[in-house]
């Protein structure tokens, strides 16, 4: 017997006595049992988000949970523009949510400003666009270049909170990391009033956390302009960031009574990976308005396989 | 459907015991493997109907079984907390002490390696993937599976020697 054999079969007598009992039947019972069993709620039910103590909320479409409205803070005389990230729950497990935001800050300062409103956002009764971090959780960031520390103050912060499972603490990480680097870096070093450690909310971190595969972190549709609440002319452009079979996907621009009053499609400039996106409409009238992008249903019509992204506007 | 679709529950039956004793490999503890196994299918359940090619999904079993097994480790080593309980049965009048002892050998000093080490060897050599099925499965090229195979195997087999 060579050494490969050898090894093979070391590996295969390890284990010949491991006789798991199989437990099929937990796993085909109803959505509603799975581990994310909001997910399929949401699908139906109205998805209502509480951002910064504002209420949102917004009627889901044929899909999985609709990502949140964005939130509004309040405008301040040194504004600045930031992408801060959230947690969001799609039909692939959390997701990060990129939301372009115009907030109090300076442009040396955007990451402490993206950081700061990541950790502000309060948990909403429907478990959508929540941050686990603790309340009261405040961060200090610093450095630049490539590595940036995120100094977190607060209690709680190294234990997993009740409800929350691995992938949503990962997903709060990687929120803190992506609002992190937005402005700059792309290294995040997490510590606690000064001090290394080793977990956050139950997560094991180290030194120097970079973001993760968009594909594994972000949602499948986001639209990146215009911005929730917008006001535009009644010919418009459209852009944000879409993962679609064939690159497919649709969108549509409904009165608040659910008329549709244009509608088409448009492709991702690559398929099956996030990839930018971007379409006119035109010729709208005057009004307030539901834009919805969704992603093809490669499911024969079941309708489980949508992912949308929507906002309010307003055409003047 | 086409008869040479896989199903879930064809899934389920025909590979969840091998895929317990492969997450067993990687984490030296019967429990932990058969949660961590159990919630890959669960997790399989939830993208069935969106799933493109179901062919591919065994594929996916493993690497969700793999990226699973090294959350369960390295979360056990934040809360230092490492099982030294065998896998299996309760030792039993069936298994002799000395049989037990062998496997268990072999699971600490898989255990020793390292973590891409480990995982390259038991997908080779217990699940008999080939060099491009572990590069797609752990998300690496097929000349570091090589380079950790050949690592891992040297390793191994010094460790089980010295047992001997």
């Amino acid at each position: 017997m060579n050494d490969e054999e050898l090894t093979r079969k070391a590996l295969h007598d390890a284990v010949s006595d491991v006789h798991p009992e199989h437990r099929f039947a937990e796993i085909g019972e109803p959505r509603g049992r799975s581990r994310w069993p909001l997910v399929a709620l949401a699908s139906a039910a109205a998805v209502v988000v509480v951002i910064g103590g504002v209420l949102f909320a917004q009627r889901g479409g044929p899909g999985p949970a609709t990502p949140a409205a964005n939130p509004t803070v309040a405008k301040a005389d040194q504004a600045v523009d930031v992408t801060v990230y959230f947690i969001h729950k799609t039909a692939y497990g959390p997701r990060i949510y990129p939301v372009d935001e115009t907030l109090t800050g300076s442009e040396s300062t955007k990451a402490q400003t993206a950081v700061n409103a990541a950790l502000s956002i309060k948990p909403d009764i429907a478990g959508n666009s929540a941050s686990p971090f603790p309340a009261g959780t405040e961060a200090k960031v610093t450095g630049r270049a490539d590595d940036v520390t995120v100094d977190l103050h607060g209690t709680g912060l190294t234990d997993q909170p009740a409800g929350y499972d691995a992938d949503n603490g990962a997903m709060a990480i990687q929120a803190l990391v992506w609002s992190a680097t937005e402005q700059a870096g792309d290294k995040v070093t997490f510590t606690i009033d000064g001090k290394p450690t080793d977990t956050l909310l139950g997560e094991p971190v180290t030194a120097g956390m970079t973001r993760g595969n968009p594909e594994d972190t972000l949602p499948r549709v986001v639209i990146s302009s215009p911005r929730q609440g917008a006001t535009v002319d009644g010919t418009f452009t459209v852009s944000g960031q879409g993962s679609a079979f064939e690159a497919n996907l649709v969108w549509s621009l409904r009165t608040p009574e659910g008329n549709v009053v244009k509608q088409g499609h448009t492709t991702a400039k690559e398929c099956c990976k996030l990839a930018p996106f971007s379409f006119d409409v035109t010729g709208v009238p005057a009004g307030t308005y539901t834009l919805d992008v969704n992603t093809t249903d490669e499911s024969d019509g079941e309708g489980i396989g949508v992912e949308k992204d929507s906002r309010q506007i307003t055409v003047k | 459907m086409d008869p040479e679709t896989p199903t879930l529950e064809g899934l389920y039956a025909g590979h969840f015991t091998a895929l317990v004793r492969l997450a067993t490999l990687l984490l030296r503890d019967q429990g932990e493997a058969e949660q961590v196994v159990q919630d890959a299918f669960l997790d399989l359940h939830q993208r069935w109907a969106r799933l493109r090619e179901p062919e591919k999904a065994l594929g996916y079993l493993h690497t969700s079984v793999v990226n699973r097994s090294r959350s369960v480790l390295r979360h056990r080593k934040v809360v230092a907390r490492r099982p030294d309980t065998a896998p299996g049965d309760a030792p039993g009048a069936d298994v002799e002490v000395d049989t037990r002892a062998r496997r268990d050998v072999v699971l600490k000093a898989l255990a020793e390696l390292p973590e891409r080490q480990r995982e390259v060897l038991v997908l080779r050599y217990y699940r008999d993937l080939s060099e491009a099925q572990i590069a797609a499965t752990l998300g690496i090229s097929p000349g570091s599976v090589k380079t950790h195979a050949s690592r891992g195997a040297a390793a191994l087999r010094s460790t089980l020697e010295e047992h001997r």
